[in-house]
């Protein structure tokens, strides 16, 4: 038995890794797409369907890619060759290169002889390889402009470069003061002292510690990504689409692709570092594994009025809809609406398979419960942050270049180096104290 | 109309609390108290419109059509007698007062002159279009021909307006006559 869950373990890890990054990045361009729409009261798209599923403009996604396969590849004749391809697989693998270190589950205890640690590597160095790593997303954005050998490409690359690496340094400053109050680089670890609490009640997440570290953090990401207010690299008015302006088809989607896989590193970082990763507030691993059946069977209930609710509301959307599709379209809601019922009755079986033959509390199944719960929590707060990169882009005006350069060197790295000096002299101030009053 | 430059006042009197270009205060200065409140507004766009799907202004054109105004000048038609003849007594008033001259009639003669009862008014009808066209690529739908017609027998009240054809012959809008009844008519287009 064990070493079947071994093996489910060891395969849904990588896999898991592998897809769920890759499969978000359509979420991403949906959200991206749909939200905008909704915020500047539009409908955005809804067009695009297989048999009735439109799913709200989805479908979409699956239209973009066809295109993009089936477009023509073209390589200016004036472009450095071998730099001009290697640039935007260069941009994508550093991106999802980043991601290996995220934990997304507590290290999963299965027995005495297996404990698997649920991120890709679990390196020492923990988030002093994400930024050795994403320092060289500069470089693709570089090779790209520069081989390019155009004056857009390389005045976008020159822009690009210019502010990710300004940036860098509020980015890794604003990050220190958390590793002071750690004590740790290692991510899982971070994770794990976030689950503490501050003063018996509430839990100590880095945003709480560090609001002044998060805030900045927030902003460094935003530049770093490219993302507005600070997405000057590309500009339509002045240099075009920027650095990729010279590339077309897969590689431009590659380059697509990677922005948002930055986006989606950047708030796995933000949410791992500041918004306690993994952690459920109040529930901690023990708690969660101690308790698995009560919390499976909540998790049921809730899932199965979530279901039937979505249910009934696509069916009135059905009713109501007055739209004259003249296809299978027309017949969306009710196919999505029996799907939700279907999904309903599923998680009733599912209830009361769990009450039944409810999991052995601090069980190896319960470990992978809880490690399963633990991922849902930790990207239901990953994609809450690559939300508000998509929310703060369409409500914000970019800045100016003069203005960003002003903005990263004179005003966030002081508050940047004033943050670390305030969280020093507090940390030391709490150790006086403590020595004072004789607590370990 | 005097009243038109009334509202000009409410204009140029702005809102107080707008601070222009040089009146930046602290709090616009540190950006992240306004850069809440305009995502403030945007989720509250957005968040609205998820749950009243009717704030959408958007028309969804081809499977909803626009309405048009009650005058809105459409596609052309040509007005029919009860029995189905033709109204046209090719007069060529429409041709004539056709700014684009996309208008082609050319006459025939009744075999005997038709006698109609026009709301009480006898009528002696003795012409018919033998061919009506209208270059509808020429057309500059100013409504002039229905204006000039004495005999309200062109309109521009079908609702339709051509959208697209892979041909000019498409566009050509044809109809044939015999002896006031039409033999043919060639719809132009997809209208």
């Amino acid at each position: 038995m064990e070493y079947v869950i071994v093996a489910i373990v060891l395969i849904g890890r990588p896999a898991w890794m592998w897809f769920a990054l890759q499969n978000f990045i359509p979420v991403m361009i949906w959200m991206e797409r749909k939200g905008s729409a909704y915020i500047q009261d539009r409908i955005g798209p809804n067009r695009a369907h297989i048999g009735p599923f439109r799913l709200a403009g989805m479908i979409h996604n699956i239209a973009d890619v066809i295109k993009l396969m089936t477009k023509e590849d073209i390589i200016p004749s004036h472009v450095n060759k071998s730099y001009y391809l290697a640039a935007p697989f260069v941009a994508m693998t550093v991106a999802l290169l980043t991601y290996a270190v995220i934990p997304f589950a507590d290290t999963l205890v299965i027995s005495e002889k297996w404990t698997i640690p649920m991120q890709g590597a679990n390196l020492s160095v923990g988030f002093l390889y994400i930024f050795a790593i994403s320092s060289l997303a500069v470089y693709a954005i570089v090779m790209a402009g520069w081989a390019s050998n155009s004056k857009y490409g390389l005045l976008g690359g020159l822009r690009s470069s210019a502010q990710m690496v300004s940036y860098e340094v509020t980015l890794g400053l604003s990050i220190i003061g958390l590793v002071m109050v750690f004590g740790t680089v290692e991510l899982n670890l971070m994770v794990q002292r976030q689950g503490d609490l501050l003063l018996g009640a509430i839990p100590m997440w880095g945003i709480i510690i560090q609001p002044l570290g998060f805030v900045l953090y927030l902003i460094c990401a935003f530049a770093e990504t490219n993302r507005n207010p600070f997405d000057l690299p590309e500009g339509e008015s002045e240099i075009v689409a920027g650095y990729h302006v010279e590339y077309s088809s897969m590689k431009f989607a590659l380059f697509f692709m990677a922005e948002y896989v930055n986006i989606l590193v950047q708030a796995a970082i933000i949410a791992t570092l500041f918004l306690g990763g993994w952690q459920l507030p109040w529930v901690t691993t023990e708690i969660m594994k101690e308790n698995i059946g009560t919390v499976l069977t909540v998790i049921c209930v809730l899932n199965t009025i979530l279901f039937f609710g979505a249910g009934i509301i696509l069916y009135r959307y059905h009713l109501t809809n007055q739209h004259s599709w003249r296809d299978m379209r027309r017949s969306e809601g009710k196919w999505l609406s029996l799907l939700c019922f279907a999904g309903g009755i599923t998680f009733l079986v599912a209830l009361s398979i769990v009450v039944n033959y409810p999991p052995e509390n601090n069980g190896a199944w319960a470990a992978v419960w809880t490690a399963a719960i633990q991922c849902g929590v930790f990207f239901t707060k990953l994609l809450l942050v690559a939300w508000l990169f998509i929310w703060v882009r369409w409500t914000l005006p970019r800045f100016r270049y003069d203005q960003l350069m002003k903005l990263g060197w004179q005003y966030m790295l002081p508050i940047a180096l004033a943050n670390l000096l305030l969280t020093a002299f507090v940390l030391m101030f709490f150790e006086r104290v403590k020595l004072a009053l004789g607590i370990s | 109309m005097s009243d038109t430059h009334d509202h000009l006042d409410e204009v140029e009197a702005m809102p107080e609390n707008s601070p222009s270009g040089d009146q930046i205060g602290f709090k616009e200065k540190i950006y992240l108290i306004e850069i809440i409140r305009g995502l403030s507004i945007t989720i509250t766009h957005l968040v609205l419109n998820i749950l009243h799907p009717a704030r959408f202004k958007t028309i969804e054109y081809p499977e909803k059509p626009r309405p048009f105004p009650a005058r809105f000048r459409s596609k052309h038609r040509l007005n029919k007698w009860d029995d189905g003849h033709t109204k046209c007594t090719s007069c060529m008033c429409c041709a004539t007062a056709c700014p684009a001259g996309c208008i082609t009639i050319v006459a025939g003669e009744f075999s005997e002159p038709m006698v109609k009862d026009d709301n009480g008014v006898r009528k002696v009808i003795e012409k018919y279009p033998v061919i009506y066209d209208i270059d509808l690529l020429k057309c500059v739908y100013c409504g002039f021909c229905v204006e000039a017609c004495p005999c309200d027998a062109i309109k521009m009240d079908t609702g339709n307006f051509p959208h697209a054809a892979y041909t000019r012959e498409d566009f050509l809008w044809q109809n044939r006559f015999s002896d006031g009844m039409p033999t043919l008519e060639k719809q132009a287009v997809d209208s």
